[in-house]
């Protein structure tokens, strides 16, 4: 069994978030191993967004925010002073933002053709030179498994995809920016069940070469995705799991509203960094 | 004795309703009963043959084709010079300013709009003055400072709109844009400002109405009855608006009248289709949000 | 400990061009206002420090006998603004009220539908054109209903109060909508009609909203040049009766610059035109206050 601490992808010490005073996360302290698809489960309101959107620093865009604490990325490409976000091995927020991409709860395409939504990103925010975009619009799309979808529907307006397609477009515009992290909130509560499994698999696909981060909101969803599991509860993560296999529903159950740890499950409680 | 009171207002609201349209159409069905006989290519060059009044051959000496050149270069003018400020100071407003600039600048674009449109014509004039005091001496009022007076008059309904519309590009797209990385410059330009176009065009339009109807500007920075076609930048100019105040005070014949009947209904029908244009755009505008939310 | 906003870092350069070509059409739009201001105090100042005789502040203007009085213009301007407040104020009242209270159950009738598109068509008509109708149609009904020669303090006024309404309707309606509607829920599930909402509930809690209606409204009527020129009769005088001609600030500014040049009778013009700068400033300050919108 890995030891979280050994190869960390993602670290959180002590964080905190307050929107108006208002504490939404309160001294959370997280080691997310790397490899594989990470969950943060919880009931709504128990800060699992947050958290989430501490990684990217999107908290920051949101009016009456104030965060406490540190977060550190680890990636293949060295560490990432994520917050406070000082010293020599930080980088701006559109730099950060650019290498760890996020995909939203509801499809959130811009208004633009299927097309600039993918080559926009690539072409304002990480300077890509012109003549490789399409190369790499079509890799993302390719990797999103829409491009044999959308092929000779490049022109069309995003928004008249259908709402699974949405999101593997969101998916596609992020892969493009070829991040070192993937963010999903809740990537599959908008969708039917059709299109939410083809994105499961799509995510499980996807894990095998860059870690993924996401917030669940459904236990059997949770149990096929998760190599590691991160329980939250009034913003705190109470218990972490790192290995879900022969967990059941029953079990997750459990653990979210806080009882006694399943035998097979790994906790950890109120650890200080 | 509340309820008699109650009673009396209500009995004054139905009166109202029926009251003031009852006013107002009566007011515009004379002119149109008046002036809508009158619309035609008559009415613009008179005697002169269109063609070669268009291509400015001929003068226009009883037709309203001048004061319609007119108006036509004074707005594209107008609009030229106002929307870069305008639509700019309204971008910042909701953008960029820090609440104490809000406070600020809003207070003052708030206090031009409430500006009596005459102010505006004096400062030019006075502008003009100026300029003849001192570098100038043969200075004089003419299309382009009247322009630039009516660019003035119209920057609030500008900024108001354009500070509208991106106050209107809803959060979800301004988060999803954060989260690809775009920094807020370019988030505002690549993505936010395409999303509000439309409505800062209907805002556009808006001024272009405010433009074209304005009288009293004009009256002070240039405008005269008989200039024939505008001869530049710098050269006096007829406005439908000014010609129809200069007819109903000064008219000779019953001629002359009818064409301010004419001139009358035709900025009429201008000034609604361009208010029905702005709201068309401006709905289509809250159509494409709403069904997104 | 640390604040989120401190630490936030600039975003990437790429961009700021953009930045500063907005910043660039603030700093012009602010350099046109400012410039407005600083010049029409600049240029009324002199008439101050004159002072004597034939000043701007006396109350007759005989520009031949080297008077250049504007008080009875200033008179006028708030006269005509005061007395089309009444019934443009009253109007624009019934008709939001009338507007917003439909008799069944919240939907707007086509009738309502037609007349609140009325309200904005009014908006866009250009007071040229309100003043060329009624120069043809309403003073001649007053001259021969009433007397006089029809151009006077009255027909002016008249159109005034038509010219505000639109402005007097919506902001009522933007004030007084959202609180009816916060109470017509619970209102109709005690049997009151809209109608008796608005009056018993809704308009006593309103008083900023129809104090600012009314200051913006007065704003537009002494704010007005067209009507008052082409209307009112433009007799350099105080006004002794509804009937009688009279001349507005406003006016009297379109009158001076055509007629004259220079001189005295200019130095009136500046100050007419502080003293709207005046009124105008005025009348944003108390609607700022009240917290209504323009």
């Amino acid at each position: 069994m890995d030891n979280p601490a050994s190869s960390p992808v993602l670290l959180v010490r002590d964080l905190s978030v307050s929107f108006f005073d208002r504490p939404v996360l309160r001294q959370v302290n997280l080691a997310v191993p790397a490899g594989g698809i990470a969950v943060l489960v919880g009931r709504s309101g128990s800060g699992k967004t947050t958290l989430l959107r501490a990684v990217n620093r999107l908290n920051d865009e949101v009016a009456g925010c104030r965060t406490e604490g540190t977060v550190e990325l680890v990636t293949k490409r060295g560490r990432l002073n994520v917050f406070p976000g000082t010293g020599p091995d930080a980088v701006t927020l559109p730099e950060l933002r650019r290498r760890v991409g996020m995909v939203f709860q509801t499809p959130q395409v811009f208004p633009a053709s299927v097309f600039s939504n993918v080559a926009m990103p690539l072409a304002v925010a990480a300077g890509c030179p012109r003549s490789e975009l399409e190369d790499r619009v079509r890799d993302a799309l390719v990797r999103a498994d829409l491009w044999h979808e959308v092929e000779g529907r490049l022109a069309m307006s995003a928004e008249r995809l259908s709402g699974g397609q949405q999101q593997r477009l969101c998916l596609a515009r992020a892969l493009a920016l070829e991040p070192d992290v993937l963010l999903l909130d809740e990537p599959t509560a908008s969708l039917d069940v059709h299109a939410a499994r083809r994105v499961e698999e799509l995510l499980l696909e996807l894990a095998g070469r860059l870690p993924v981060i996401m917030v669940s909101h459904g236990l059997s969803q949770s149990l096929r995705l998760a190599s590691f599991l991160a329980v939250m509860e009034e913003g705190r993560v109470i218990r972490t799991v790192c290995d879900t296999s022969g967990m059941t529903e029953g079990d997750l159950e459990r653990l979210l509203d806080g009882e006694e740890k399943p035998c097979d499950a790994q906790t950890m409680r109120g650890k200080t960094a | 004795m509340r309820r008699f009171s109650f009673l009396v207002f209500r009995a004054l609201c139905t009166l109202c309703a029926v009251l003031v349209p009852c006013l107002v159409l009566v007011l515009m069905g004379y002119l149109f009963r008046r002036g809508l006989p009158e619309l035609g290519l008559d009415l613009l060059f008179g005697r002169a043959d269109p063609l070669d009044a268009v291509l400015g051959r001929v003068p226009v000496w009883d037709g309203l084709w001048p004061a319609c050149v007119g108006t036509f270069w004074l707005v594209v003018l107008t609009v030229l010079l106002a929307v870069f400020p305008g639509v700019g100071c309204g971008i910042y407003l909701s953008e960029l300013a820090s609440p104490r600039q809000k406070r600020i600048l809003g207070a003052a674009v708030d206090m031009l709009a409430g500006m009596p449109s005459i102010v505006m014509g004096l400062f030019g004039f006075m502008l003009i003055l100026l300029l003849r005091r001192t570098v100038l001496p043969d200075a004089n009022t003419g299309l382009l400072l009247a322009a630039g007076c009516l660019a003035l008059l119209v920057l609030p309904v500008l900024t108001a709109s354009a500070r509208e519309a991106m106050a209107a590009v809803p959060d979800s797209l301004r988060l999803a844009a954060a989260a690809c990385g775009f920094s807020r410059a370019q988030a505002l330009f690549h993505l936010f400002l395409p999303a509000a176009a439309r409505g800062i065009l209907g805002g556009v339009v808006l001024a272009v109405g405010r433009a074209a109807e304005d009288t009293a500007v004009i009256l002070f920075t240039g405008v005269v009855a008989n200039a024939g076609l505008p001869s530049g930048l710098l050269g006096k100019f007829e406005a439908l608006s000014f010609d129809i105040y200069y007819i109903s005070s000064q008219y000779q014949d019953q001629q002359e009248l009818l064409r301010g009947f004419g001139a009358a209904t035709l900025l009429l029908v201008i000034s609604c289709l361009l208010l029905a244009a702005a709201r068309v755009l401006e709905r289509g505008f809250r159509k494409k949000w709403q069904t997104k939310a | 400990m640390r604040n989120a906003e401190v630490s936030i870092r600039p975003g990437g350069r790429s961009g700021e061009a953009g930045l500063a070509v907005i910043r660039l059409a603030v700093a012009l739009a602010m350099a046109g206002m400012v410039l407005l201001f600083l010049m029409v105090v600049a240029f009324a100042l002199p008439a101050f420090v004159q002072g004597g005789g034939g000043g701007p502040f006396s109350w007759s203007w005989a520009p031949g006998r080297g008077e250049f009085g504007i008080l009875p213009m200033v008179a006028g301007s708030l006269l005509a603004g005061t007395l089309a407040v009444v019934p443009g104020w009253i109007m624009g009242l019934c008709l939001c009220c009338w507007l917003m209270a439909p008799e069944c159950a919240g939907r707007p009738g086509p009738w309502r539908t037609l007349v609140g598109a009325l309200v904005r068509v009014m908006t866009a008509i250009p007071t040229v054109v309100y003043g060329f109708a009624a120069v043809f149609l309403l003073a001649p009904v007053i001259r021969t209903g009433l007397g006089g020669s029809g151009f006077s303090c009255l027909t002016a006024v008249i159109m005034l109060s038509v010219l505000m309404l639109p402005t007097v309707v919506l902001v009522l309606q933007a004030g007084l909508g959202p609180r009816l509607d916060a109470v017509a829920l619970t209102g109709a599930a005690m049997g009151l009609s809209r109608m008796e909402l608005l009056w018993h509930l809704v308009i006593p809690a309103s008083r900023g909203t129809l104090i600012s209606a009314a200051v913006l409204g007065f704003g537009r009527a002494v704010g007005d040049t067209m009507l008052p020129l082409m209307l009112a009769g433009n007799a350099p005088v105080m006004p002794s009766s509804l009937l009688s001609s009279m001349r507005t600030l406003t006016a009297h500014m379109a009158l001076v610059t055509s007629n004259e040049v220079g001189g005295a009778a200019y130095d009136s013009l500046f100050m007419a035109g502080l003293l709207l700068l005046v009124i105008n400033g005025a009348v944003s300050l108390v609607i700022r206050r009240l917290g209504g919108r323009a």
